[in-house]
């Protein structure tokens, strides 16, 4: 998308991106935001991680470019001089758009290749210590909750996600997750040698929860930055006031040089959210027996056995030696299949056309446990 | 660089599983990429026939709405005008 912008606006052509509600907080251990401030703050994020030449627009708090687009969370426009649409798609197609321009303005011809621009995508922050705090499993699939942060001069630097399963959905009877997440785009951290985060809730009337507080684990490594989550028992659907959640904890910046106590409220109203987006790194399958990938529907005691369509690193691996349609070890452009063309430019770190198998493993191994490293 | 900032995880986008729903009105690349064998997805499906039925539609002004740029101030959509212009949507993740 950054080579179309590259060629296609000498010849006049705008291009914007608009930063809208996470699709996927969580990932990477970005998480949504609670006031504009914040949300512009990611903005920024955005723009230092993928060096891009778009000019950034920001969604407001309440989504309203979002819900009238049509809330696809990918969507992609061509808008004409007098302002009309003449092109919209779901997803953005850089490959579609690029064929778009030529028949709206001109073909532009040798296309830039992405390795002539020399972006420079920047991995996410990492302040603290990862991976030291076990993620909590949560049972089947989960829809977020409405939350409503109460007025702070202190920052939100952990963050409230709160979400039901669908057995409560449905019957009134489950799990409400609770997860504090700290947010990375104030380079914070808990403090582990302080008391550990602790949270109590009201629930209103009509609804019981179980259990009301809770305390998170004692953690040998003095800082971390990974969510602490509680899995409650929930009953109750007839509430007419919102739960209510008081947490404290103790959070640090080592480039400002503070650690601080902190004391925050919560409102959760019992109503799903529709902007709240899909956790799914969350979600994704633990690794079984037998199949350290972890991918879906792998067999467990049956290792290098893997059924295509997989998540897992063997997985992804094969599937992207399957475009290798002549056997020479490499896979060039044209062998690539549409999506592949897509990361091509990523994962040929030597620019020299083709894709070895070398720099396939090297794409997977730095691509982390749930990379979605943005991409413009 | 790649399709989408806001899509699915990258092992997700490369297993093509919601990109294979993709209404696309001017050029008809769901059912091209349907008919390629690839996948369909609930998720994929639901967001596009989602989509198909809301938002703006091909010859309609821009959405009326105010959003801000990067520095925030704020910005009027339908100020778009006088030139091409390409609008993507998408986030961090």
């Amino acid at each position: 998308l950054e080579t179309v912008c590259h060629d296609y606006a000498p010849k006049g052509v705008e291009f914007f991106y608009v930063y809208k509600a996470l699709a996927h907080p969580e990932t990477n251990g970005y998480v949504t935001p609670f006031t504009l401030a914040e949300r512009l703050m990611q903005v920024k994020e955005a723009e230092r991680r993928l060096g891009s030449k778009f000019t950034w627009l920001c969604d407001t708090m309440s989504n309203d470019l979002k819900h009238a687009l049509g809330n696809a969370p990918n969507s992609e426009f061509v808008v004409d001089p007098e302002g009309k649409i003449v092109v919209r798609r779901l997803w953005s197609d850089p490959d579609q758009l690029r064929k778009d321009l030529a028949s709206l303005v001109g073909a532009v011809d040798p296309p830039t290749p992405v390795s002539a621009l020399h972006l420079n995508i920047v991995p996410p922050p990492k302040v603290a210590a990862r991976g030291v705090v076990p993620r909590l499993k949560v049972p089947g699939p989960t829809k977020p909750l409405i939350i409503h942060p109460r007025e702070s001069k202190t920052p939100y630097y952990a963050k409230l996600r709160a979400e039901v399963d669908e057995g409560y959905l449905k019957t009134g009877k489950g799990k409400l997750y609770i997860g504090f997440h700290m947010d990375p785009i104030y380079r914070v951290h808990w403090n582990n040698l302080a008391a550990p985060v602790h949270f109590e809730l009201t629930p209103p009337r009509g609804v019981a929860i179980t259990p009301t507080s809770g305390d998170g684990p004692k953690v040998k490594e003095p800082a971390d930055i990974d969510p602490r989550e509680f899995l409650l028992d929930i009953e109750g659907k007839e509430a007419t006031q919102p739960i209510q959640l008081t947490v404290r904890y103790f959070a640090c910046n080592d480039d400002e040089g503070w650690c601080r106590p902190v004391t925050q409220t919560y409102t959760i109203d019992l109503a799903v959210d529709p902007d709240g987006g899909w956790a799914s790194a969350r979600h994704r399958r633990p690794p079984s027996k037998g199949n350290r990938s972890g991918a879906r529907g792998a067999r467990p005691g049956r290792p290098g056995v893997r059924p295509p369509g997989g998540r897992g690193p063997a997985q992804l691996m094969a599937r992207i030696r399957a475009n290798d349609k002549n056997h020479d070890g490499k896979i060039t452009r044209d062998e690539a299949s549409p999506m592949l063309k897509r990361f091509f430019d990523r994962i040929d770190a030597d620019r020299n056309g083709a894709i070895t198998r070398e720099e396939v493993r090297e794409f997977i191994k730095n691509r982390g446990p749930s990379d979605s490293t943005p991409r413009p | 660089m790649l399709r989408t900032i806001c899509g699915p995880i990258l092992v997700v986008l490369l297993s093509v599983t919601v990109a294979a729903a993709q209404p696309v009105n001017r050029d008809g690349q769901g059912a091209k990429r349907a008919a390629s064998g690839q996948r369909v997805t609930s998720a994929g499906k639901r967001l596009a026939n989602e989509f198909s039925g809301k938002g703006p539609k091909i010859g309609d002004l821009l959405p009326d709405v105010t959003v801000y740029d990067a520095d925030g101030k704020e910005f009027k959509l339908r100020q778009v005008k006088g030139h091409y212009t390409v609008i993507v949507s998408g986030c961090l993740t």
